[in-house]
């Protein structure tokens, strides 16, 4: 039976593959069941995201490798070196993107919230533990490099049901590669 | 004469790739990190002919920048491209109120952005 809890990450879940499937580096993706936070000794990036709105807030975590900022850089299209201070910048780029997909979908089914700016931290064997208040859902994606995971964080308001989590039709969101001239 | 276009945007990697796209079409870029310092670019070039403007930034954002100008009168005549992964209708709406003149939503089509470039500039 479908749960609040079920939705939202359903709507997480739908938000980042529309990422990787459109995403140079990242079309190789896909998700996993397993777990597959980061190895010990690894060297992770991650970005942290945070949203707020009347009926939802939390975080999205975005963890992965090196060698995947690397290769999925606009710069490498663009016959450009990619360097290493290109990376903290590449990847709460793509973190903004994963939560603005979110952000429309939940606009989408009447949870408007606005995001925060990226936090980078590089690290080794990063772990994001339980929140105190609402769930975390770990999602995890493998592919030809190191594996992508995202931390969904949610706290929601008591009131929204499942019910009222369907999508409103007054609020169609434009999708990637949309353009509109006034 | 070179136009000039100002990319906003606090992620260096969109500037590049916007920079990269826009440059080939022989267009003078400039760049800025927020709202704030676009404002202040804009201040000290009076030759700008079109700003393309990321919505979720810090210090302030470009919805907030988009209402400034518009609240301050400044700039009526420099159209402005929203650039990003929002795409929620009632932004657009809001953007649109401000006096932006167009929406492309991340990750951005290359010939889409050129031909809105070109055609708010000719």
């Amino acid at each position: 039976m479908a749960t609040v809890r079920s939705e939202l990450v359903r709507i997480a879940k739908a938000s980042i593959e529309e990422f990787l499937s459109t995403s140079d580096g990242f079309k190789e993706y896909s998700s996993t069941s397993q777990n597959i936070a980061p190895s010990d000794g690894v060297a992770s990036y991650a970005a942290i995201v945070g949203y707020t709105g009347e009926l939802i807030k939390g975080s999205l975590v975005l963890l992965c490798d090196k060698r995947l900022l690397e290769v999925s850089h606009p710069n490498l299209a663009m016959g450009m070196p990619v360097e290493d201070q290109d990376l903290n910048d590449w990847i709460g780029e793509v973190a903004n993107q994963l939560l603005g997909r979110m952000k429309n979908k939940f606009s989408a089914s009447g949870l408007k919230c606005t995001m925060g700016t990226p936090t980078i931290l590089v690290a080794q064997a990063l772990n994001v533990a339980d929140p105190k208040e609402g769930f975390r859902e770990c999602l995890n994606y493998v592919g030809p490099h190191q594996n992508v995971s995202v931390y969904f964080i949610a706290i929601v308001d008591p009131t929204v049901t499942v019910e009222s989590l369907s999508p409103k039709a007054e609020s169609a969101s434009a999708v990637e590669g949309d353009s509109f001239l006034f | 004469m070179t136009k000039k276009i100002l990319i906003v945007d606090d992620s260096e990697a969109i500037r590049q790739q916007v920079n990269f796209t826009l440059a080939k079409g022989g267009y003078e870029i400039i760049e800025a990190e927020d709202g704030r310092d676009a404002m202040e670019k804009m201040r000290s070039n009076d030759d700008i002919s079109l700003i393309i403007s990321d919505v979720n930034m810090p210090v302030m954002t470009g919805l907030e920048m988009l209402e400034a100008m518009k609240a301050e009168g400044s700039f009526p005549s420099v159209p402005i491209i929203m650039l990003t992964t929002v795409g929620i209708t009632a932004l657009i709406g809001r953007a649109k109120k401000a006096g932006a003149n167009g929406w492309l939503v991340k990750p951005f089509n290359p010939d889409h952005l050129v031909a809105a470039a070109e055609r708010l500039t000719s």
